[in-house]
């Protein structure tokens, strides 16, 4: 019935004033990403390394990523990370934010914004350098700690001593999920906000009702902020598999020792800029985009029963 | 809604003729910049390259040829390539560069065929090459074309610091490559003799810290050359040789300093020196074998500045007896980009006629500390040494080119992802106390072997 009635004119002009405004941004969108993407998803079907026209050759780029062992490692790494660094990311932003949502503590704004603070450079060269420099396992500072605690020959007998961090393939990946807690100001800002949201009478009628502070977390809280939960989760998830200038510069451009921090957008970054292989390095683009598209579905259908949304529709933000 | 658009239309129009006010006037100067043809010279990021180019090449190039602008590029050298290839993709201008900056090296881009054929320009304006030391001229000709002019050259060499020598009371190394004394058992003696602390990277002094570059040159010293006859000369290989008897005892042989002898740092302490400022610019190792650079690297270290020292400079030590070939050698050349041609090839040309004139090279030079390539000239950078006689420096440095062959990461097609195969691989084994070559290497060499015939298939090498 209301949809046959003329639109009233303030909300054409509203309408029109929309449009004009992003129309900036829908333009860069399409002539700045929506060119390139593809650019790149023609470029895969195709042999191109700069200096001649692109040749077509069909599936053999997708074929030869299967057959690429090099692949299969830095898709590995690249797991790895993101099994490690996502969940961890997650538990430590919101316990900061759950430490930093307390009533009644002096400086609570300072404390907020010194916690956040980190987060402006997480991923930079500058923290890859300055990460490098706190592993280091002959005059880095966690290392010299470490000694202190257990001793230069380590804790005996565990044999517990100071890790080789980014020198000993085994404990690469975990050196990088350490580096990437340094930015968890972001998503703790993302959680400080969902805290305050959670109204205060759910949490008086629980306190009534006998919940101790764990069953209140549990049973008020996680449900409640299950949607940005999910929102960190997700946009994590798609950050981890992206990784790129911390691998870059604490391994200068190698991905060792023996391909430990080989992750997958750094070496689509050396096939393409490094070995002149365009066409394969946007294979690797375009199937990167496919693992994460189908990782983002699985956990949109999987959160369905975990994620508590307040007005039905919500979930179709996400 | 029509009046509110008009007056957004008005204001823009207003702010459009302000702008327009703003702009410089069109008057003489502005006429006389239109009348400059532009070329765009790529360089790398470098202390003391940069100001030289800024305020020296670039200065007297533009006086000499006022109607040349020369837009100068500075990039930091990892990135160099990726800009470059960016830059060729987009179709911006790009006329004068080095090759061997990052990216894959004067081989790929030769075999893309990124360079300029210099020689039908040589040969219209005459040009006299015999400047040039022959060899290293040579290095950049292939097939009888002449694809770029080298304006540094330098061999790979041991660096000592003479004032730990002299505190202990021990003989300097060598100058002469033909010295047969001068074997890695002796160099490893004297390392031993040097080293006080190994186990302490906060207070030690190390006697040998081993950095020849790239990591398969090692086995040069041991008479064990990897690769096959013809692979410098035409970029490719089927194949290298890392498990020969010699080879493995190289490997070994730089692995036992670390762990077995205990005179040179680990991979950590070396990450650690060098973020110190450089580990034999901390004056905490005896000696370096590593590359030429430092020759230029190194001269900011002088007795007179604070934490400075007097360093000298040695043959690389022979691993085999008689080994032929020790020396790593690195030339760096300018080159054109391809498919230049008319005023804009003429203005290249004219740019690099005058970065290799003999004045050039020698402000070059002066500037940089970096070895020339013009016979003339030499005998002047021999001077620049405070420490080190001029004719000791002579000798040593002439001594890598008869004992030496250019880096193969100007040579071998697809440096980079052989380089990245191997620096992988050995990776682990150098930071392994218990690494053991000769279970390790045939892993490398097939890797390489691999990378090897990937790279000659998608250039359509064929190796009949």
């Amino acid at each position: 019935m209301l949809s046959i009635l003329p639109r009233p004119k303030m909300a054409r002009n509203e309408a029109l004033w929309f449009w004009l405004f992003i129309s900036p941004w829908i333009v860069g969108l399409i002539l700045f990403r929506g060119g390139p993407i593809l650019a790149s998803l023609a470029l895969s079907f195709t042999e191109y390394n700069v200096a001649d026209p692109p040749s077509p050759v069909g599936f053999e780029n997708y074929a030869r990523l299967l057959r690429d062992d090099i692949f299969y490692k830095s898709l590995k790494v690249s797991g790895l990370y993101t099994l490690m660094a996502v969940p961890l990311g997650i538990v430590v932003s919101l316990l900061m934010a759950m430490l930093l949502n307390q009533k009644g503590v002096p400086f609570l704004g300072v404390f907020r914004t010194l916690y956040y603070i980190p987060a402006l450079v997480a991923g930079s060269v500058a923290v890859a350098l300055l990460f490098q420099w706190l592993l280091n396992p002959s005059f880095g500072i966690i290392n010299f700690l470490i000694s202190r605690f257990v001793g230069e020959e380590g804790l005996v007998p565990l044999g517990l001593s100071g890790p080789r961090w980014f020198f000993d393939p085994n404990w690469v990946v975990p050196s990088f999920v350490l580096m990437s807690l340094w930015g968890f100001g972001g998503s703790m800002l993302i959680y400080l906000a969902g805290l305050q949201g959670v109204p205060t009478a759910l949490y008086e009628a629980a306190r009534i009702d006998g919940a101790g502070a764990f069953r209140r977390f549990r049973n008020v809280t996680l449900p409640m902020i299950s949607p940005v939960i999910l929102f960190t989760f997700i946009t994590g998830m798609i950050g981890s598999f992206q990784i790129f200038t911390p691998a870059y510069i604490v391994s200068g451009g190698v991905g060792g020792p023996a391909y430990a921090s080989m992750f997958y957008v750094l070496y689509l970054y050396l096939n393409a800029f490094r070995r002149y292989r365009f066409g394969f390095a946007s294979t690797q683009a375009w199937f990167l985009f496919i693992i994460i598209l189908i990782l983002t579905i699985i956990a949109l259908r999987a959160s369905r029963s975990a994620v508590y949304y307040e007005s039905p529709g919500d979930d179709k933000m996400i | 809604m029509n009046r509110r658009l008009l007056t957004w239309l008005g204001l823009l129009a207003v702010l459009s003729v302000v702008l327009a006010a703003c702009a410089a006037p069109a008057g003489d100067a502005g006429a006389e910049e239109s009348m400059q043809r532009e070329i765009v010279w790529m360089a790398r990021t470098n202390v003391v390259e940069n100001p030289w180019e800024q305020d020296v090449a670039i200065p007297a190039f533009e006086a000499a040829n006022p109607d040349i602008k020369v837009n100068l590029l500075i990039v930091d050298q990892p990135d160099i390539a990726v800009k470059r290839e960016a830059m060729i993709a987009a179709g911006e201008p790009l006329h004068v560069w080095s090759p061997n900056w990052g990216g894959n090296g004067f081989a790929s881009d030769r075999v893309r065929g990124l360079l300029h054929d210099l020689s039908p320009l040589i040969e219209r304006d005459g040009l006299d090459t015999s400047v040039f030391i022959p060899e290293v001229l040579a290095i950049y000709e292939n097939e009888g074309r002449q694809y770029g002019f080298p304006f540094l050259t330098t061999g790979s060499y041991t660096f000592y610091n003479m004032d730990l020598f002299d505190a202990a009371g021990v003989e300097y190394p060598p100058v002469s490559w033909d010295d047969e004394t001068w074997t890695w058992d002796r160099a490893l003696a004297i390392a031993q003799e040097l080293t006080v602390n190994p186990d302490d990277p906060m207070n030690a002094t190390y006697g040998w810290v081993e950095g020849i570059w790239p990591a398969e040159a090692i086995t040069w010293l041991f008479d064990a050359f990897p690769w096959p006859e013809d692979a410098f000369d035409t970029g490719f290989a089927q194949s290298i040789d890392f498990t020969s008897e010699g080879a493995v005892k190289a490997f070994q042989s730089r692995h036992d300093l670390t762990y077995k002898h205990k005179v040179a740092p680990d991979a950590a302490a070396i990450e650690g020196l060098s973020a110190l400022g450089g580990d034999f610019q901390s004056g905490k190792v005896a000696m370096k074998t590593t590359g030429g650079w430092g020759w230029w690297v190194y001269s900011p270290v002088t007795p007179d500045v604070e934490g400075g020292f007097c360093w000298g400079v040695a043959p690389l030590p022979f691993g085999a007896p008689g080994a032929p070939t020790r020396a790593v050698i690195f030339t760096d050349p300018w080159v054109i980009t391809a498919g230049m041609e008319g005023q804009e090839l003429e203005d290249s040309w004219t740019f690099i006629k005058y970065l290799i004139s003999e004045d050039a090279a020698r402000a070059y030079m002066q500037a940089t500390n970096t070895p020339p390539t013009q016979h003339k000239l030499l005998e002047e950078w021999y001077q620049q040494f405070g420490c080190m006689d001029p004719a000791d420096v002579k000798d040593v440095y002439q001594g890598a080119f008869t004992n030496g062959l250019e880096s193969s990461n100007h040579l071998m097609v697809g440096f980079d992802e052989l380089n990245s195969t191997w620096d992988n691989l050995l990776g682990v084994f150098w930071s392994d106390p218990e690494g053991d070559a000769a279970s390790l290497l045939p892993d490398v060499e097939a890797a390489v072997g691999e990378a090897l015939l990937r790279i000659a298939e998608e250039e359509d090498y064929s190796f009949e």
